[in-house]
């Protein structure tokens, strides 16, 4: 462990009711740094294989300049969907034989189809379809598209786009170029999930929808697992809200409640089995680069716990309940959660978007360097099992993000002013019994960890796709003008596991679906299902 | 190899070859001055692993002495320019420690060992200090960041899965140009579209930018 971090996670306040009140983040005790990585073990690849030839996680400047060919470490590419390309965001639904109770077994039958489903840039320059593309993947090695969904909110569902398991729901709200309008749109991809039918494309918290009025404007989304409410995470209102929408009736979802965080603004969520919890996220910088040194500035950047009961219950003017918070400096941009349990044990990845101090500019990486913490974001793992007091139990860094490697990374993100190195989502093997995480970390690709011990994770495989030499039109990569000809990928996409085909599928912007398989027998686990619905 | 043929070139591949015959890239390769504890004023040069050879060498053939000979060749001017350069096998990253050198004799050097063209068209002769282990490729680019520098590298025949640098041109470029250009016009779209698109990302997530502050919270 060659980094120690420096700004520890601030241990929230138990405040049982959100008053308004402004939780004290102070700076945290060294004591709880002491056992926690920055860096996880490199994983160990195999004959055949590509592996990264500089550090974990790099791709020097050198083979951005000559057009980088990709890596791959226990992982190879199966199939390819490239299309318009892809960009934030993935999502999967797993029909009839690859449901819960077979574990994912979706190869080759009718009722076995595996859908997957990715968002694309709101952009309509040189593009062969707009909108959400449905790809059928049962056969990992020729996916297929089957439909295009192009209603207001698909047109860039931004971060929104959720499947509901249970209901055999699709959803999103309308996140054009990461805030649009009200909409909510929700499909039925019950009958067949190659072609979801269009349930609601409706504006929620206008009035018209007969719930409570408060605009609301589409970015992040996310379902409870029981398919009856769908929140989502409102970055230009009020600096930011979370929002509740039932949608018990699917084709008439209304607004039930908004509510602002106010540590800083609000992103990506996820909720607990039975509804009643709900892991938020505070987005925030800490101050940006003059917080990272100055202990008088809070960290704002972290979690935040709700009790929903109210909500999940649909008692009258019901609200979220504030039960703790945890912060930090060692990262900001605060992405998403996923509740998980390890050997009985509750524990919560969290994933920040952005690195020490801010987005990752140029100055921002110099001053994370500078400063001696990480300058780029990642995931991280922390035990819940008292809600009240949740602890950070290890980092998920690649060497790219230990600070003493600066002077080696820096050169190769010249010229680039975001999300770089960085994590953005990830997706575990089984919410209930977790084995694995998998994670896109922009251009260092796919990252796939062993969190069996979760202060220890270790990573088994990565794969990093080859930079594309032409852009790719539905690519925000692309259309934030952060792609370079031949330079490596924007990986930002959840990563779907199957434990029983020893596979995966996730997007990256440039480089649109790909199917993977796992070799060297570095996964699954004896232990490691994923049954369907219980990845995110 | 050695490409181009010009009258410097010929003398270093020269050298190289009479170099205990070693003409691979893949030969261990250390320049240093003499050591602190042995200052009479030569140079040593490391052959391969672990060799070192002195003056005192000569007396055991032609083989050495030819050997020798163009190990001077090599190593005296390196005496006045603190330079050692040490890998560049087919295991290990090539190490470069400098101290105040002037960056076109660390290349030149660079080249020697790792036996490349050098086209040098306009380096600067800006003073270099480093003590850095990088793969080949990236080492020039570490170096020479603020050159224009264009290099042709190919999949090392005695290494695999390794790249070996061909030729490296430093182009009259960045710092010796001396007439400040416009940028063109697709250079301004282009930044226009960048920060367009930072400023897309920084909104998206309550951010200020140059065109609207942010959005405070409550």
């Amino acid at each position: 462990m060659r980094n120690r971090m420096r700004w520890q996670a601030a241990r929230g306040s138990s405040l049982l009711v959100a008053l308004g009140l402004l939780v004290s983040a102070g700076i945290s005790s060294p004591a709880q740094a002491a056992g926690e990585q920055l860096t996880v073990p490199k994983a160990t690849c195999g004959p055949g294989d590509h592996p990264e030839t500089a550090l974990q996680g790099q791709v020097p400047a050198a083979l951005r300049a000559a057009g980088f060919k990709g890596f791959n470490c226990n992982l190879e590419l199966v199939g390819q969907s490239k299309g318009d390309g892809g960009n934030w965001q993935s999502a999967e639904y797993r029909d009839s034989i690859g449901n819960s109770t077979s574990q994912g077994k979706g190869v080759g039958h009718k009722q076995g189809v595996v859908c997957a489903y990715h968002g694309t840039a709101f952009t309509t320059a040189n593009r062969t379809h707009v909108g959400v593309p449905v790809i059928d993947v049962t056969d990992m090695s020729h996916p297929t598209p089957t439909a295009y969904l192009a209603t207001t909110s698909m047109l860039d569902p931004w971060e929104s786009l959720k499947v509901n398991q249970r209901r055999q729901l699709l959803a999103a709200d309308n996140g054009h170029n990461g805030g649009g309008g009200p909409e909510v749109d929700i499909y039925d991809i019950s009958t067949d999930c190659t072609q979801p039918q269009l349930l609601a494309s409706l504006p929620v918290g206008t009035g018209s929808d007969g719930g409570n009025v408060a605009p609301v404007v589409g970015h992040e989304g996310s379902w409870a697992p029981d398919g009856l409410t769908y929140y989502g995470g409102d970055l230009r209102t009020h600096g930011g809200q979370y929002y509740a929408v039932d949608t018990a009736d699917p084709v008439h979802p209304k607004l039930i409640t908004t509510w602002v965080p106010g540590f800083a603004n609000v992103h990506g969520m996820s909720i607990s089995d039975d509804g009643n919890r709900g892991y938020f996220v505070s987005l925030g910088t800490s101050g940006g680069a003059a917080g990272l040194t100055d202990p008088t500035i809070a960290a704002n950047n972290g979690l935040l716990i709700y009790d929903l009961s109210d909500i999940q219950a649909r008692k009258p003017n019901a609200q979220a309940k504030l039960i703790s918070t945890l912060f930090w400096k060692d990262g900001s941009g605060a992405q998403h959660t996923i509740p998980i349990t390890i050997k009985g044990k509750q524990y919560l990845v969290f994933i920040d978007e952005a690195g020490s101090g801010g987005f990752s500019s140029q100055a921002q990486r110099q001053a994370a360097c500078a400063a001696n913490m990480p300058p780029y974001p990642m995931a991280r793992i922390i035990d819940i099992s008292d809600e009240k007091n949740p602890k950070i139990v290890s980092r998920l860094g690649l060497e790219t993000h230990d600070p003493a490697n600066c002077a080696q990374v820096l050169p190769d993100l010249v010229g680039l002013s975001t999300f770089t190195y960085g994590s953005h989502y990830c997706s575990v093997d089984n919410r209930e019994k977790t084995t694995t995480l998998a994670c896109g970390y922009f251009n260092s690709g796919i990252r796939v960890f062993d969190i069996r011990d979760p202060a220890h994770p270790k990573e088994i495989a990565y794969f990093n796709p080859p930079g594309t030499t032409t852009p790719s039109p539905g690519s925000n990569h692309v259309s934030i003008a952060q792609w370079r000809p031949g330079g490596p990928d924007w990986c930002s996409a959840q990563v779907h596991l199957n434990a029983a085909t020893g596979t995966l599928w996730t997007t990256c912007q440039d480089n649109g679906l790909l199917t993977l398989k796992f070799t060297h027998g570095a996964w699954p686990f004896p232990e490691s299902k994923t049954p369907a619905g219980q990845q995110n | 190899m050695v490409r181009g043929r010009s009258p410097k070139a010929r003398r270093l591949q020269a050298s190289r070859i009479s170099d205990a015959g070693r003409t691979s890239a893949a030969c261990s390769f250390v320049i240093s001055p003499t050591p602190a504890s042995d200052r009479r004023g030569l140079c040593f040069v490391q052959l391969g692993a672990s060799k070192h050879v002195s003056i005192a060498a000569l007396r055991f053939g032609k083989p050495v002495l030819a050997m020798a000979i163009g190990a001077l060749s090599i190593a005296l001017p390196a005496c006045a320019a603190d330079i050692r350069i040490t890998g560049g096998n087919c295991a290990s990253a090539v190490h470069v420690v400098a101290r105040d050198a002037a960056l076109s004799d660390v290349l030149r050097r660079l080249a020697k060992a790792l036996d490349f063209e050098l086209v040098d068209g306009g380096a600067s002769d800006a003073s270099v200090s480093v003590d850095v282990a990088r793969r080949p490729v990236d080492l020039i680019a570490s170096l020479a960041g603020d050159e224009n520098v264009s290099m042709t590298v190919e999949t090392n025949p005695r290494c695999p899965r390794r790249e070996r640098i061909v030729k490296l041109w430093i182009l009259p470029g960045k710092q010796a140009t001396p007439v400040r250009t416009r940028p063109s016009a697709a250079q301004a779209e282009q930044a226009r579209r960048e920060q367009e698109g930072i400023d897309m990302v920084m909104r998206a997530h309550g951010m200020p930018t140059p065109q609207s502050p942010a959005t405070k919270t409550r």
